[in-house]
């Protein structure tokens, strides 16, 4: 028997395996489940944006004709035994509750005060309008000034600011102060030759993700309760939702059904736990989607930001000292990524003496949620323009600068880790090279160049491989996939057995069919699901091993795996593949599987460098992306085209952030843009191709190779775009975003 | 009051009750089991819900379910011939073209519409004819680029038939 | 002995002490003697971080090893989108 020599596929581009359903409008994603029996539930929100909650009247909704259940905050577990580890922080499941469903005070306009059940939508909200919600009105904080003034309403009397040399007497809206340094700040400013400081500022941007939340429930007399909703993370569902309804965490069977987009913003739960308790309570399976104006008022953008950075140098640009104050605003409960923020603000840097100050501030609006590399962007943004600026008025090539200041392998970082294995040397020459870099420029076009940086994650993930007959591996993983990443997983397993891609059949499986798994986040699916995927693999052949050499009658010693086959390395008949040994299981010992489970503590970093052309209409302040390159170290690119994807990805949310998506609030806290109208987020004509160059410096801890590519992406755009816009218009707006009216305005106070 | 609507959709005969004020997007998903079209915006600004009435572009959230009477309705269940898949949903996956895949049904609608009145069309005038189409996750540079392959690859076809 | 450095928050609890050796051979350990010395240094403020370890971030310490002279570094935790 001739072995077929098995092709590695890693690296290459075939076809994803959802990628039919998902073209021909098959695959279903959260809205589109349906169960017999079903009813609607909708949300009663707030029309404050800070008031007491004096007392909540159900009894006329309850009357009505149609009408199931209705839940309030009464309905949710009271006291928790302690914060959930669900995904990759610690939740403070009190402020998790009360962001689910307020209990004593609303704080935002649109915060979630009730729910209903009732037989059609229609029904829904004609019983939300016969709630009776007696509110006492309170001033609302809307800003990062107005939440620190020593007069301040307070949101949370229970605040007390940690972090600060000693605890405070009163509560304040300033959450926590976190302090990282190195070295001595102010012998470095001492040193330095020339000292600049600026201060920048980012607005509230939303994920910006297609598909609504959506959920449907069901909840069986039994206590057995089954969950499918569009979610980054089904086993963190499960997890919240136990945990918020005094519910065993193995009773609930949640799915995660397809997803449209998340980019962190899917890593938490609005609607979940309260379908669950309208099931609970009315005996029926329950269906809840949030409408596109709900999903901006009330789910959670990304921090706003002002931070304040100041850097010495010598004439030379050699970066001595780097400080920085961050403020973050964390939205109506504490947990802005302020400390992330901190992490990575001039992690790129080698300089010295290095201080982040960072603060999480509480204000009237919705909780912020993660959004890719939370805390990073707006970060980059105040470091990656001051060094530009620095550039500028040093008489410096920006690139060089960043060369001259490159943290390299061994330089250990604000937070007191040392970097390893890092690719920032070659991105920085990969973007000297390109030919972006030396394109000429016409009058009113500039280009901006800057670094990204984010540590990514590793943590827990399950995998498992099953021989089906007929010799096809069915691979169950447990982290959705939100980007390309079943073809990744089946691209790896096909490399490990030595089989055909298409042999592989990967599926995202639900939380009663695979091992646990950490949410799809943080970057860490294609390097620690990929792990466990190859560790089941591995489980597998020694299982195919053991079994070849069973039948064969010999020492497993003497049995190998290659190319899809075991054969006896001392006798050349003794061949079997996977088909053979499948159709031997049932005269064995049985059917043949593999599992694999990890948990990596660390991960590799990743950095970036983007270079941006942007060109500025003097008349209007209006701006066109003209050119942009991202360039990114992937470690090793599983499959090209999802790399890639994530590169271009990254890079247009972050030219929307910069240019044109912001959050408007009126003076009540009221936001005035919750649509895609008015919430301005990048589209096919706004931008030009996004030329994209893969670096590979392969993380030695990873079977493959590979490090995380997710979020880095998002880093540099902001300040690349700021800084070329800045260089086409000859203004120095440090304020995102760069809409026109803003531009214009500075071009016309230049003169 | 509910009203009696007869259809034709995706070339089948179509009949069924809605409310005055549903829209067409409500009915093809809730009433009809057609949940390929999705629920982006509702209003008209993402163009998840892209569908072609009687040949034409709208979004179906900003049609009324009434509206279908008599009238030819096109969704993403009734672009493929059945596991035939069209070039422009063949050229998406083989450039890898979808992340998420949510915008794909109102874009391989979208990109449908102008090609079936523009098979030439230079990048500009994809990029124009899609703005209403929202994606999130590509950057929009895949699809683009798989939109230009299959216009080029239905010329090479029309012209080998011609 | 490993040598632990605190975060900021940490120092308000330990009299401002912002280094402290211990003699332990793995994170559990050195975070157990760690709170005997200071039990005024609530839970809540050290369960949960990450720590560096020689250089190395690890997300959710508990019985990595340390060597004789290792360092250990309090990182504030954070999340990811």
């Amino acid at each position: 028997m001739t072995i077929a020599t098995h092709i590695p596929v890693v690296g290459s581009r075939p076809p994803r395996p959802d990628g039919a359903d998902k073209v021909t409008g098959r695959a279903r994603y959260g809205a589109d489940f349906s169960l017999p029996g079903m009813v609607w539930g909708a949300v009663l929100r707030s029309p404050h944006a800070h008031a007491r909650i004096l007392g909540i009247d159900t009894s006329a909704a309850r009357a009505m004709p149609g009408v199931l259940a209705i839940v309030t905050a009464e309905d949710m577990a009271e006291s928790f035994s302690a914060d959930v580890a669900a995904g990759e922080s610690h939740v403070d499941m009190q402020d998790l509750s009360r962001n689910v469903l307020a209990r004593e005070k609303v704080l935002y306009h649109g915060h979630a005060v009730a729910a209903v059940a009732a037989t059609t939508q229609r029904l829904a909200k004609e019983a939300l309008r016969a709630i009776r919600v007696d509110y006492e009105e309170l001033p609302a904080v809307l800003d990062i000034d107005a939440a620190l003034h020593p007069d301040a309403p307070v949101l949370h009397p229970g605040m007390f600011t940690r972090g600060l040399p000693e605890t405070p007497s009163k509560p304040s809206n300033l959450a926590s102060r976190l302090v990282m340094q190195k070295g001595d700040l102010e012998q470095g400013f001492a040193e330095s030759e020339v000292i600049m400081q600026r201060t920048y500022t980012c607005a509230s941007a939303h994920q910006g993700y297609i598909e609504p939340h959506a959920c449907l429930a069901s909840a069986g007399a039994d206590g057995q309760i089954d969950i499918w909703c569009c979610t980054q993370g089904h086993f963190a569902v499960r997890s919240y939702t136990a945990a918020l309804l005094g519910i065993e965490p193995a009773s609930i069977r949640v799915t995660a059904t397809e997803i449209g987009g998340g980019f962190g913003g899917k890593t938490t739960v609005y609607l979940e736990p309260l379908a669950v308790a309208l099931s609970r309570k009315s005996g029926r399976p329950v269906k809840m989607q949030m409408s596109r104006e709900d999903v901006f008022r009330a789910t959670g953008p990304g921090s706003a930001t002002r931070i304040t950075v100041k850097v010495g140098a010598k004439r030379d640009g050699t970066l001595i000292a780097m400080d920085a104050l961050m403020e973050y605003e964390a939205g109506a409960f504490k947990g802005s990524p302020a400390g992330a923020g901190a992490m990575t603000i001039f992690t790129a840097y080698a300089a010295p003496h290095q201080r982040a100050v960072a603060l999480d501030i509480v204000v009237n609006k919705p909780k912020v949620a993660a959004y890719r590399a939370p805390g990073a962007p707006q970060a980059a943004h105040a470091t990656e323009c001051l060094l530009n600026e620095l550039a500028a008025e040093l008489g410096i090539d920006p690139l060089e600068l960043r060369f001259r200041n490159a943290t390299r392998n061994g330089t250990p970082t604000v937070y007191g880790a040392t970097l390893r294995d890092i690719g920032l040397q070659e991105c920085l020459e990969a973007a000297r090279a390109h030919p972006h870099w030396s394109a000429p420029l016409a009058a009113h076009q500039g280009r901006g160049v800057a670094v990204g940086f984010w540590f990514n994650h590793g943590a827990q993930s399950s995998a498992s491989v099953h021989l089906v007959e007929g010799g096809k591996i069915l691979l169950q993983e447990g982290t959705p996939d939100i980007g390309g990443s079943r073809a990744s997983m089946a691209l790896m397993a096909a490399d490990t057995l030595g089989i055909p891609y298409t042999d592989i059949h990967p599926m995202v499986a639900d939380t009663a069919s695979v091992g646990y798994n950490d949410m799809t986040g943080g970057s860490r699916v294609t390097y620690a699901t990929g792990y466990a995927v190859v560790e089941a693999c591995r489980d597998l052949i020694a299982s195919l091993r053991a079994r070849a050499a069973a039948v064969w009658g010999v020492d497993p010693a003497r049995v190998e795996w290659k190319d899809g086959t075991a054969t006896d390395i001392e006798d050349s008949t003794h061949v079997l593949g996977l088909s053979a040994l499948a159709a031997l299981s049932g005269r064995m010992e049985g059917p043949l599987s593999g599992q694999g489970a990890v948990n990596l503590k660390s991960a590799a970093p990743s950095f970036s460098v983007n270079i941006a052309d942007v060109e500025v209409d003097p008349d209007t302040g209006a701006s066109k992306v003209l050119r942009f390159t991202a360039i990114q170290d992937a470690g090793r690119a599983i499959h090209p085209d999802f790399v890639e994807g994530q590169l271009q990805g990254g890079a247009v949310q972050g030219i929307g952030w910069a240019l044109n998506e912001e959050y408007r609030f009126d003076a009540k806290g009221v936001l005035e843009n919750p649509g895609f109208l008015d919430y301005r987020m990048p589209v096919a004509s706004d931008l030009p191709m996004i030329d994209t160059v893969i670096v590979e410096v392969p993380w030695p801890d990873h079977p493959f190779g590979v490090r995380g590519v997710g979020e880095t992406p998002i880093c540099a755009p902001m300040a690349a775009v700021a800084s070329a816009l800045n260089a086409a218009a000859g203004t120095a707006i440090r304020d995102l975003p760069l809409s026109p009216p803003r531009v214009l305005s500075a071009i016309l106070a230049k003169g | 009051m509910a009203i009696h609507v007869h259809s034709t959709i995706n070339g089948q005969a179509a009949e069924f009750l809605c409310e005055p004020d549903a829209s067409a997007l409500d009915v093809l998903r809730d009433t009809l089991g057609l949940t390929g079209s999705k629920e982006g915006c509702n209003s008209g600004d993402c163009g998840s819900c892209s569908v072609l009435l009687d040949g034409s572009l709208v979004c179906a959230c900003l049609v009324l379910g009434a509206e279908l009477e008599g009238r030819e309705l096109l969704t993403i269940e009734g672009v493929a011939a059945g596991s035939e898949l069209h070039p422009l949903q063949q050229k998406l996956l083989e450039h890898n073209a979808l992340q998420c895949g949510i915008c794909i049904p109102g874009i391989v609608i979208a990109a449908k519409a102008l090609l079936d009145r523009d098979p030439s069309p230079d990048e500009t005038t994809v990029r124009f004819a899609l703005a209403g189409n929202l994606c999130r996750c590509t950057g929009y540079d895949k699809i683009i680029r798989a939109v230009l392959d299959a216009a080029a690859t239905m010329r090479d076809s029309a012209g080998a038939h011609a | 002995m490993a040598r632990l450095v605190l975060l900021p928050a940490q120092r308000t609890h330990t009299g401002g002490v912002s280094e402290v050796d211990v003699d332990a051979t793995d994170v559990r350990s050195a975070v157990a003697e760690l709170m005997k010395r200071f039990p005024a240094l609530p839970a809540a403020e050290v369960e949960g971080c990450h720590v560096a370890i020689d250089g190395e971030l690890v997300m959710d310490p508990f019985l990595e090893s340390l060597a004789p002279q290792s360092r250990v570094i309090f990182v504030q935790r954070i999340g990811a989108g």
